[in-house]
């Protein structure tokens, strides 16, 4: 890992100061804003200020200009007294908050992962307990994967569908966001979600995560006909078996060789059974025991992967949209719908355009504002302030 | 104004029993012990010795031909459980009349669900759903009512769900009214009532139910301190939640069962502990006890769960005579 030098330091503070006096507009608290606990770090991440409130999203935002904090958070909880202890604040309602990552979502451990030794300075990819070369400690360095981004955005994007087409909120009251980091956080502001308690909160990660499903309940056999309800989780599953069907030949644990030929040729007519709820087809071709694996393979993918702690965790402080995270000094910005499952890195809010001269340690290649960036080893190259700053806060960078 | 005399027979806790006293009886208490109603009283102690000997209200004929008294009687015998001020008896008698309200509703048609979910302003949404009238309610609603530890036909995942509604059966409808019905009762018996302010003679009828409740109670809680000197907490707890009358899930039923049966409790036992259960059917009950108790389908006794499953199913709630022990048959005090 690279020691951050003061001059490292005060690069970051001044692009921070140029992001927030640039895009101030995007800085967003769920309104009543002086309802909420604000919380932010300083001291580069080491102290944190909580059980703080604004009166105005405009004061907000003065201090982020005034102050340049690491970590800025709102509370998803609305309080009477926001800047009473925990216990004393009187909660009044919480809204929904969801943070997908690659980690819930199964991503790939080692692809963007670097190990730097703290002592002799030698790195490597993947992930290592010591040095492979000194044996003393080393730092994990994690760097955006944008094929996990891009599946990340993926289970955003199902995970918006199944709040508006089965929960029935609505898509107004859903934001999305890139986290900062190396996913998505989803919020929903909505009154049908303040009637919920804590009890409500957990039956709907359990919706999403499919805890306590009961296969029997869905999929029935009656008079000795197949099928499945199509409403709630049946509807889901149905979605994803109509997805291995699609292309049987990338789902081997669901479709074995000696039936893709069969699956094939008869595609359109197992699609309009899927539709109707019947599994008869299915059934016929596959053969108990392959069904099985196949309904396995639909239910799995069914599943919304969300860290259920964050959404079930009433006194958490949420990342507040349109500020900077400290992991990759990247923003936290809305996001379309139709941009997840793409790079959303493309479409980065402006700032930091400007070229600084850095030398970078090792870094993978980076895509991100439409271009093409590395990999880098041991070199000095001219880039972009913002790739500069998320290069330095990753440990890998120095300006020169 | 009209009123449906043979539905506020069956459910007197209606909104609209209040006004049909008031257009037709200008009751007070000194007038209770007119001889007009005298039924009423004879009902109204009926109901509440009956909830308290046979934790069931039985409602027959003759009830809802003598409508009145019916009707009349359910606010009398609130008053007698209010002036009682006992929290186990509350619960006994709302749970007594939240089921033999939901026993009325399975017997009845889907017509009469709707009209009490209406009287009671139960948020449920009558839809045309592929052609057919299905009854829904939205999630946040169906979150709010429907209690937690109902197993898992129950949960949000299990359910059939469109758009922010959920599906739900006219006979579930029933089983969720008569939870709000039970919670009605109780806090309508939780209002200040002093006997004192009875007439004199029904004073001397509410000291021999006092009397009578009393008795009951030390029987019940002595056997159940002595019952449960060397029953584990675990299970006091299940036993516990079981006699209030609460649904417990089916892993819990099992683990109790299994407990009991192993603790030399007869099948009749059993059936006397499961029968507080919000959903009892006799039938079933003793079909699913006899197995558990081998006595039916590969005759082969279940085992009670180890203390190690016991806390993979979050039932073990350990006291300090817990320690070092393994199962839940080996607990002893002392």
């Amino acid at each position: 890992m690279l020691a951050m030098k003061e001059q490292d330091l005060r690069f970051l503070k001044s692009i921070s100061a140029e992001y927030y006096t640039k895009q101030g507009s995007l800085v967003y608290v769920p309104p009543p804003v002086n309802r909420r606990e604000i919380g932010y770090t300083t001291g580069y991440g080491k102290f944190m200020v909580r059980h703080k409130s604004f009166d105005s999203i405009e004061k907000i935002r003065k201090l982020l200009i005034d102050f340049l904090p690491w970590d800025v958070y709102h509370s998803c909880s609305v309080y009477e007294f926001p800047e009473k202890p925990m216990g004393e604040k009187g909660e009044l309602w919480t809204d929904l908050a969801f943070d997908i990552d690659p980690v819930h979502v199964g991503g790939s451990d080692n692809r963007s992962r670097y190990w730097v030794c703290d002592a002799c300075g030698k790195y490597g990819r993947g992930k290592v307990e010591k040095c492979v070369y000194c044996g003393t400690n080393v730092t994990d360095v994690e760097f955006i994967d944008f094929h996990d981004l891009s599946v990340v955005g993926m289970e955003a994007a199902k995970l918006m569908r199944i709040l508006t087409d089965d929960l029935g909120m609505n898509h107004g009251d859903i934001k999305t966001y890139f986290s900062g980091n190396k996913g998505f956080h989803v919020y929903v502001d909505s009154t049908v979600v303040r009637e919920l308690d804590q009890y409500g909160r957990k039956e709907i990660v359990d919706y999403l995560a499919l805890d306590g499903f009961r296969e029997e309940l869905f999929v029935i056999k009656s008079s000795g006909r197949w099928h499945i309800l199509r409403e709630g989780v049946g509807g889901r599953i149905i979605e994803k078996a109509m997805k291995i069907i699609e292309q049987p030949e990338h789902y081997p644990e669901a479709i074995p060789s000696s039936a893709l030929n069969k699956i094939i040729k008869m595609r359109d007519k197992i699609r309009t059974e899927l539709s109707n709820g019947s599994l008869d087809l299915i059934y016929l071709i596959l053969g108990s025991k392959t069904f099985k694996k196949f309904l396995k393979a639909a239910i799995e993918r069914s599943k919304v992967k969300v860290d259920s702690a964050v959404t079930l965790d009433t006194h958490r402080l949420f990342r507040m949209p349109g500020t900077l995270n400290k992991k990759g000094h990247l923003p936290k910005f809305p996001v379309d719908h139709e941009m997840l499952g793409r790079n959303v890195l493309d479409h980065l809010p402006e700032y930091g355009l400007y070229e600084v001269n850095i030398y970078i340690k090792i870094a993978p290649e980076i895509h991100m504002n439409r271009m093409k960036f590395g990999p880098f080893e041991e070199e000095e190259e001219k880039l972009p302030a913002y790739l500069a700053a998320y290069l330095i806060t990753k440990g890998v960078g120095t300006l020169v | 104004m009209e009123f449906n005399v043979f539905l506020l027979a069956k459910y007197p806790f209606l909104p609209e029993a209040r006004g049909f006293l008031t257009n037709y009886f200008d009751v007070n208490l000194a007038d209770l012990m007119g001889e007009e109603y005298k039924g009423a009283i004879e009902r109204a102690f009926e109901r509440v010795t009956q909830a308290i000997r046979h934790r069931r209200i039985i409602f027959e004929t003759s009830n809802m031909i003598d409508y009145k008294a019916e009707i009349i009687s359910f606010p009398i015998a609130v008053s007698l459980v209010a002036a009682l001020n006992d929290d186990m008896l509350r619960q006994i008698f709302a749970t007594a009349e939240a089921k033999k309200c939901f026993e009325l509703m399975r017997m009845g048609d889907s017509e009469e669900v709707l009209k009490v979910a209406k009287a009671m302003n139960f948020p449920i949404i009558l839809d045309n759903w592929e052609g057919r009238q299905t009854l829904f309610m939205n999630i946040s609603d169906y979150l709010r009512y429907s209690p937690q530890n109902w197993g898992p036909p129950w949960k949000l995942v299990n359910r059939r769900i469109h758009n922010g509604r959920v599906m739900v059966l006219f006979l579930e409808v029933a089983r969720l009214l008569e939870e709000s019905i039970k919670d009605l009762i109780v806090e309508r018996t939780r209002r200040n009532v002093n006997y004192e302010d009875f007439p004199g003679p029904l004073i001397d009828r509410f000291q021999l139910l006092v009397r009578e409740w009393k008795s009951y109670k030390v029987r019940i809680v002595t056997r159940i301190v002595e019952e449960r000197r060397d029953v584990p907490p675990c299970m006091v707890r299940l036993l516990s939640r079981q006699e209030k009358g609460e649904n417990l899930s089916h892993v819990e039923r099992r683990t109790l069962a299994t407990y009991l049966i192993a603790t030399g409790r007869t099948i009749e036992e059993l059936m006397d502990t499961f029968k507080t259960s919000p959903d009892f059917n006799e039938r079933i009950a003793r079909y699913q006890i006899e197995h558990l108790a081998g006595l039916r389908g590969r005759k082969q006794r279940y085992l009670t769960p180890s203390c190690k499953t016991m806390r993979v199913y979050g039932l073990c709630f350990p006291d300090q005579w817990c320690d070092g022990i393994k199962h839940p048959l080996r607990y002893k005090i002392g």
